[in-house]
């Protein structure tokens, strides 16, 4: 990632404090990671039955951005849902920290890993902040009422996300990429070792893009693992360290935006004709027609 | 406060000249055990009970209105609009029809027969009106009106079945708080109260429900059981409120509403409100209904009806003007 991303508006100052407000004594583990994992959505009557992943495996450690690309239909979006025990696996394994996920409670893995999803509902009537709030859901349990360590998430959560200007505006009077950055929110109130991103960038111009994954990088920064699936492939290689990409429910390639954007590999796996430019700040896609 | 003063006005209002002083002294001497004057009798043995059983009534529609409402996403959800009115009414008068000359068995059997058919009733309506994520308001109100019709035309067969009956059984389908006693009011408490105390502890996992079942299970929600949990307890309200006042239209969707008008929508201060609001809706409500033409009583659902139908109309035509702002999916 070039430092010369832009930062928006976000100040560089208010990332989340060192040893965040609730989470600070708790170890993060180590990483979550789908190991040979198989899936498979169920087939239409008459039709046979195809994996949507087929032996897959994948690790995204501690502070680091990862990107998920590939084209329509590739399994991205079944391999995100297997790592936030959305979906379970036919075969293989899904650890969090060495442990299966299958054997966390659910408020447990929330408080581990929060999910955007790709066209979130937002709770209409309720304000920014009580939106954002809700991320707290996972600490304060089913019966619990939110105590001032919930307060100062929130808090840290709006600050660190610059939605604390519109904090006290209802959901549904904002704009996309306002209510984008108040879900994003959201989830960093949930103080999670991973956070999952399905296509946050989609119906956002170009400034909101950049701010999003920005805020992204920020909090892989203060250690937050991250996995974002992105159709943009120019907007993965700049905001990403490390890029998977899958084709047919396989890992294609894997590794860094210039070792994973490779003209041949991108062509053969999106069946079309790309030239790769090279630039200090890294490859850049141009479709050939 | 403003509850309290309601039920005094409502109390102290009636054929008979009461003030609230007669009331007061009731329930002073009757803790006592002291003997009462006989407006005092009037006060403790007629007034009393109906008062406290219309502010019950009203505190559960709403609470069952505001559940349904949330719980669904859909501002539209009220307990009769959804059918579960109309399911509870069948099961009520079921046993009402069965158990005509037992009335010890009618009081108890009643609220827990019309449970289980208004649970039915729920069930069917979710299963039949359900979408990915949602109810969308016009499969929730299609299938609520289908269902409902079918147990309305269920309940009138068994009035005509229940011939010299059928007038009593009628009456008190209609609505109204006019047989009121202690004991139904014990009864509907007995029901009522539980309910209030879920559905609050319940609020927060309520609030989750506004980002749909899918946002709410990632936060850890364990959205199935909560949602069935929320559900039964709403239609056990409303249940217990059909079988010892009749079907009752509107309160559980215009309270609800005015409630998060004034105060937002989290749940947490929402319910509460809703409960009181709908209590003294009620209690002014019956009062109206027992002197407006007095000495004839109009079946206070009447009341409900003609203030609640206006509403209901406003409502729609407001939510379609202001499309997704106010989270009608149609």
């Amino acid at each position: 990632m070039s430092g010369a991303a832009p930062r928006g508006r976000v100040a560089p100052g208010a990332l989340r404090p060192a040893g965040d407000a609730a989470g600070g004594s708790r170890p993060r583990p180590g990483a979550l990671e789908a190991v040979d994992v198989v899936a498979a959505y169920p087939a239409a009557p008459g039709e046979a039955r195809r994996p949507a992943l087929d032996g897959v495996s994948f690790r995204l450690g501690p502070g680091e951005v990862v990107g998920l690309v590939g084209p329509n239909g590739s399994g991205k979006t079944t391999l995100l849902r297997l790592l936030s025990r959305q979906l379970r696996p036919l075969a293989g394994r899904v650890l969090l920290g060495g442990r299966p996920l299958a054997s966390f409670g659910r408020f447990e893995l929330a408080r581990h890993v929060a999910v955007v999803a790709q066209e979130p509902e937002v709770p209409v009537g309720f304000t920014v902040r009580e939106a954002v709030a809700m991320g707290r859901a996972p600490h304060v349990g089913l019966l619990g009422s939110p105590g001032p360590e919930d307060e100062r998430a929130v808090e840290a959560a709006l600050a660190a996300t610059g939605t604390l200007p519109f904090a006290e505006r209802r959901v549904e009077t904002l704009s996309g990429g306002e209510r984008q950055r108040a879900v994003f929110a959201r989830a960093v109130a949930q103080q999670p070792d991973f956070l999952v991103l399905d296509e946050p960038t989609n119906h956002l111009d170009l400034r909101y893009q950049v701010e999003l994954l920005a805020l992204a990088r920020e909090q892989a920064a203060a250690g937050v693992g991250v996995l974002a699936v992105l159709h943009d492939l120019n907007l993965a290689a700049r905001a990403c360290d490390r890029l998977v990409l899958l084709s047919r429910g396989k890992v294609a390639a894997e590794g860094s935006p210039s070792e994973v954007l490779r003209p041949d590999l991108l062509s053969a796996t999106y069946g079309a004709a790309v030239t790769v430019l090279r630039s200090e700040d890294g490859p850049v896609i141009v479709p050939r027609f | 406060m403003a509850l309290a003063a309601v039920l005094l006005l409502a109390g102290a209002v009636g054929s008979a000249d009461l003030e609230p002083r007669h009331l007061l002294g009731a329930l002073a001497k009757s803790a006592r055990g002291d003997e009462l004057t006989p407006l005092e009798t009037i006060a403790w043995r007629i007034r009393l009970p109906r008062v406290l059983l219309a502010g019950l009534t009203g505190a559960g529609l709403s609470l069952a209105g505001a559940v349904f409402q949330g719980v669904f996403r859909n501002p539209l959800a009220d307990p009769y609009l959804i059918g579960t009115a109309s399911g509870a009414g069948f099961g009520a008068v079921l046993v009402f029809t069965l158990a005509g000359s037992f009335p010890a068995l009618a009081a108890v059997g009643a609220p827990v027969v019309a449970f289980v058919f208004a649970l039915l009733t729920v069930l069917l309506v979710t299963l039949l009106a359900s979408d990915v994520g949602g109810v969308p308001t016009v499969r929730l109100i299609l299938a609520g009106v289908v269902v409902g019709a079918v147990f309305t035309a269920a309940t009138s067969f068994l009035l005509v079945a229940a011939r010299e009956q059928s007038a009593g059984i009628l009456s008190r389908l209609l609505g109204g708080f006019g047989f009121a006693s202690w004991r139904s009011v014990a009864v509907l408490a007995a029901f009522t109260l539980p309910a209030l105390l879920v559905a609050r502890a319940l609020a927060r996992a309520l609030d989750l429900f506004q980002l749909g079942e899918r946002g709410a299970a990632l936060l850890g929600l364990p959205v199935e059981g909560v949602k069935l949990l929320l559900l039964a307890v709403a239609t056990l309200v409303t249940a217990a409120a059909v079988s010892v006042a009749g079907i009752i239209g509107f309160v559980g969707l215009m309270v609800p509403h005015a409630a998060r008008l004034a105060t937002g929508p989290a749940h947490a201060r929402l319910l509460p409100l809703a409960v009181v609001w709908g209590a003294a809706f009620m209690v002014l409500a019956d009062l109206l209904a027992r002197t407006a033409i007095a000495p004839v009583e109009v079946p206070v659902g009447i009341v409900t009806a003609l203030t609640g139908g206006p509403f209901f109309l406003w409502l729609l035509r407001r939510s379609r003007r202001a499309g997704g702002a106010a989270g009608v999916e149609a």
